[in-house]
């Protein structure tokens, strides 16, 4: 499903060029739970930023379905981003002045993928489904570091992406909030869904681990 | 739509940042529109209130005239006898004010130069009508003593009209009454007519085409609109500022969105959408407020210049500006900033911290610095103006102006003043009428008016002209220089000798005293009357100067009024600005707190930056300031009295400014930073 070609990432930097990633070949099954590790700055979130399309290789090629994203034009990147991938972040980037549920029915939006009337119903599976359909009409701040984490997942189902990212997931969480989002990972790879995780953890419960170091895989 | 109900709850879930954005963008429209409004009725209501008068286009002046014959002539549509006395008022014990008396022929059938009943009755034998303008300048009383042809006359007062053709009494220090028809030595009559024509015996005068204070209102009417587009400058500045601020803070989420499958269009019309919103709610608390001030401000206008508002009605194209000012400026000062803002790249937007403080500061500052240069440019000018006067009075080396009615010998005029004592130096001047100027002989050591160009006359036959008569390019004159004075219609100077060889003078005198007080004056007055000369005033310089400040009030205030709309849209500009600013740093402030900064530091440290954007943006308001007040000087100075008056710098409007921005700064940053202190760390550090 994922492939990636001799791709390297170079950062302009006051203190000159920043290698961040030096040449990564990467193959990725559809239906894999694959976790990233490595130190701070080794690459590893310059890495989902690649498979995500947030950010553009400097050289070579990042195919997703045999697809090159990097040649995708801007708005081509934001629909195919919109569609394809949910992303979830470390600090849950919910936005705040949306209630759990808009805050799912927002993509929808976006992207227009179901009738308006059947958004709201989808929403709320998906909150059921990660288990904080109590908390749907509450704002961000109102819920627990555990609760805005699964609220940001069931976000990143929104548009039933077969990709799913997440950048240190569990970083922000204590470790029984940590394991139940990784049980739901589990889940979902389960269903056929491809989940990417970058995480400090080496011994986070996934199908394979891909170690980076110094922008490379080792 | 839930991106819309995200727009909507932006907007309520943040009243603070969001009242002080529409706060921020209403003082712009209010600006503006406070000076279109005023600006709009004045300009239609003193053009109407004169044409209203139905205006004489000619004026004759003869011993006796065939009136019939002259409605006869071709292109004459109306003519209306109108004589004209010059006599004086008696306003206290010995003080007298110049009188304009206008004989009226029929009180019920007045065409030409009209006026119109304030209060009381139309006079009758015996009476007078007052106009309304020159009502304060008499101290109360149902009875008044005028002084016309050498006779006094009791008169009794009838009531007040209003001439609206007529220059304010107040302003020009003469009183303006109107009396029932009598028999006069000198007939004039006032002519409408299509074309102008000359007649037998006849003086044909052609009135002003305007009404004779229309240079002063111009003046006004400019500086109103100078003003105007001016704060339109400043309000663009200020929303650019505030929108600037707004995006900084929403960036993240922008990035967010992005990720969520947002495409840059649906992110720029949400932004444009909730710059709209705060606009439209900019635009319900400033039109009105727009409204009242401009129109109470046209009112307080009007009443100053004797005209009548018959509407305060505002044109739609003035609405439909400030509608423009209030939406369209907003919408496309954030067009830039929005498309920077969607199209910041995700990584960037989640990264390092986006916001670009240096680009809002230099916003700030620009903001503030115009704000800053408009109002120390105001200043400036009306110090100018406050020079021009000073020098005039300086030129002026007598204290008290003698006038006579008829030619009398001029020995015999200065041999009477030197018999009061406190009389230093007598000269004699003697002064002619000419087709629309005046022609003053002189050998003068008492008047040194600053010279324009070329010099002073040296001999015989050589003509010094003011900026008034140069501006009329008068032919046939000898011109060797020309001066600035104020206060004087067109005006032709030159020696004795040349002017005494003409016809129809009249001798006065200039008169230097000791103790330059009243009491001379008075002195004067009463030995000319012991004397049973036929005077038509004896004028201080000090009340002719406040004759010519008078005449200043009007555009004073116009540029007090935009003075302090500068002061409140710039004092806007920096509140939010700043307060936006610190609001965006509250993680930043978060760290240092982390690390060790007590909120007083933090305080200070904030307060600091504030007062320095406030002190920065001074220096260059007074850079900016400069091209602005010559520019100011240039076209106040050449609509109102035909030359520019003279480019000054007011230390005053600079250190005010000065006071102003650093206790804003100061004030602006305090706030916010106190608050900030105030929020947990760790609040502060997941701020967004």
């Amino acid at each position: 499903m994922i492939r990636l070609q001799s791709v390297t990432k170079t950062y302009d930097t006051a203190a000159g060029a920043f290698h961040a990633l030096r040449g990564v070949d990467l193959g990725i099954e559809a239906g894999e739970l694959v976790g990233i590790v490595g130190k701070s700055g080794s690459g590893k979130s310059t890495l989902l930023n690649m498979l995500g399309g947030i950010d553009r290789p400097s050289s070579g090629s990042v195919f997703i379905h045999d697809r090159a994203i990097e040649r995708l034009r801007t708005s081509e990147l934001a629909s195919w981003r919109g569609r394809s991938v949910g992303f979830v972040f470390q600090f849950f980037q919910l936005l705040p002045t949306l209630t759990a549920l808009e805050n799912i029915t927002l993509p929808m939006d976006f992207l227009g993928v179901l009738p308006r009337k059947q958004r709201r119903a989808r929403a709320m599976e998906l909150l059921e489904r990660v288990g904080v359909e109590a908390q749907a009409d509450k704002l961000p701040n109102a819920l627990s570091g555990g609760e805005q984490q699964r609220v940001a997942i069931a976000r990143a189902l929104a548009n039933d992406p077969p990709l799913l990212l997440a950048d240190e997931p569990t970083g922000n969480l204590d470790s029984s909030n940590g394991a139940a989002v990784f049980a739901l990972f589990r889940e979902l790879a389960r269903d056929g869904r491809t989940i990417v995780v970058v995480t400090h953890e080496r011994d986070a419960p996934v199908d394979r681990v891909i170690t980076i170091a110094d922008g490379r895989v080792v | 739509m839930t991106r819309w109900r995200k727009v909507f709850r932006d907007l309520a879930e943040t009243p603070g940042r969001s009242a002080l954005a529409v706060l921020a963008m209403a003082a712009g429209v209010f600006g503006v529109g406070a000076m279109l409004t005023a600006q709009s009725i004045l300009t239609r209501e003193l053009d109407r209130t004169w044409t209203a008068t139905n205006p004489a286009t000619l004026i004759l002046h003869a011993r006796t005239l065939d009136v019939d014959a002259v409605r006869r002539l071709p292109g004459v549509r109306e003519v209306e006898p109108r004589p004209l006395l010059m006599g004086r008022i008696r306003i206290g014990n010995d003080e007298w004010l110049p009188l304009a008396l206008f004989v009226v022929r029929d009180f019920a059938d007045i065409r030409i130069d009209r006026i119109t009943l304030s209060s009381g009755a139309w006079p009758r034998a015996g009476e007078i009508a007052i106009e309304r303008s020159s009502l304060s300048l008499l101290r109360g009383g149902q009875r008044i003593v005028a002084h016309i042809d050498g006779r006094e006359e009791p008169l009794r007062v009838s009531g007040t009209v209003h001439a609206a053709g007529l220059a304010p009494g107040w302003m020009d220090h003469i009183v303006a009454g109107f009396v029932s028809w009598r028999d006069v030595e000198d007939l004039r009559l006032l002519v409408r007519s299509d074309r102008t024509f000359a007649f037998p015996n006849a003086r044909v005068e052609t009135p002003p085409s305007g009404h004779p204070h229309a240079d002063q209102m111009n003046t006004f009417l400019y500086l109103l609109g100078a003003f105007g587009l001016l704060t339109l400058v400043l309000s663009a500045l200020l929303v650019a500022n505030i929108i600037h601020a707004l995006l900084a803070n929403q960036v993240r989420q922008l990035g967010v969105m992005k990720t969520v499958g947002a495409s840059t269009s649906q992110l720029v019309a949400m932004s444009l959408v909730h710059v709209a919103l705060l606009a439209a709610m900019s635009l319900l608390v400033a039109m009105p407020l727009a409204l009242s001030a401009g129109r109470a401000y046209a009112r307080f206008s009007a009443s100053m210049l004797n005209a009548s508002l018959s509407s305060v009605g505002v044109p739609m194209p003035v609405l439909l500006t400030q509608l423009a000012v209030g939406v369209l400026v907003p919408v496309a000062v954030a067009l830039i900033p929005i498309h920077r803002a969607t199209r910041i790249s995700i990584h960037t937007a989640l990264g390092r911290d986006p916001v670009q403080r240096r680009e809002r500061m230099l916003l700030t500052t620009t903001t503030l610095a115009i704000g800053g240069a408009v109002f120390i440019a105001a200043l400036n000018v009306s110090q100018s103006w406050s020079k021009s006067i000073d020098d005039d009075f300086r030129a002026r080396r007598y204290d008290i102006d003698v006038r006579l009615r008829d030619g009398v010998g001029e020995r015999e005029l200065a041999r009477i003043i030197r018999t009061v004592p406190d009389v230093v130096h007598v000269e004699s001047w003697i002064e002619a009428s000419r087709d629309g100027y005046a022609l003053v002989g002189l050998d003068s050591r008492l008047l040194a008016l600053p010279l324009i160009e070329g010099r002073w006359f040296a001999k015989d036959g050589e003509y010094v002209i003011n900026q008034a008569l140069a501006a009329k390019k008068p032919k046939n004159l000898r011109i060797v220089g020309v001066v600035k004075e104020l206060g004087s219609g067109p005006t032709a100077y030159a020696s004795r000798a040349t002017v005494g060889s003409k016809l129809g003078t009249t001798a006065n005198a200039r008169v230097r005293t000791r103790s330059h007080g009243a009491a001379t004056a008075r002195d004067i007055e009463r030995a000319l009357q012991r004397a049973n000369l036929p005077v038509a005033h004896v004028q201080r310089l000090t009340d002719r100067r406040r004759a010519i400040e008078d005449h200043l009030v009007i555009i004073e205030s116009a540029i007090f009024f935009a003075a302090t709309l500068v002061v409140l849209v710039g004092g806007l500009a920096l509140l939010s600005s700043l307060t936006l600013n610190v609001v965006s740093r509250t993680r930043e402030l978060g760290v240092l707190s982390a690390i060790g900064a007590t909120p007083r530091i933090i305080a200070t440290r904030v307060v600091r930056e504030g007062v320095r954007i406030g002190v920065l943006s001074w220096v260059f308001a007074i850079a900016v300031s400069m091209p602005a007040t010559w520019l100011m000087d240039r076209a106040t100075g050449t609509i109102f009295i035909k030359t520019p008056v003279e480019f000054l710098i007011a230390p005053r409007g600079i250190f005010i400014w000065l006071a102003l921005v650093v206790l804003l700064g100061a004030i602006s940053s305090f706030y916010p930073a106190w608050r900030a202190t105030r929020i947990p760390v760790r609040e502060a550090l997941s701020y967004e």
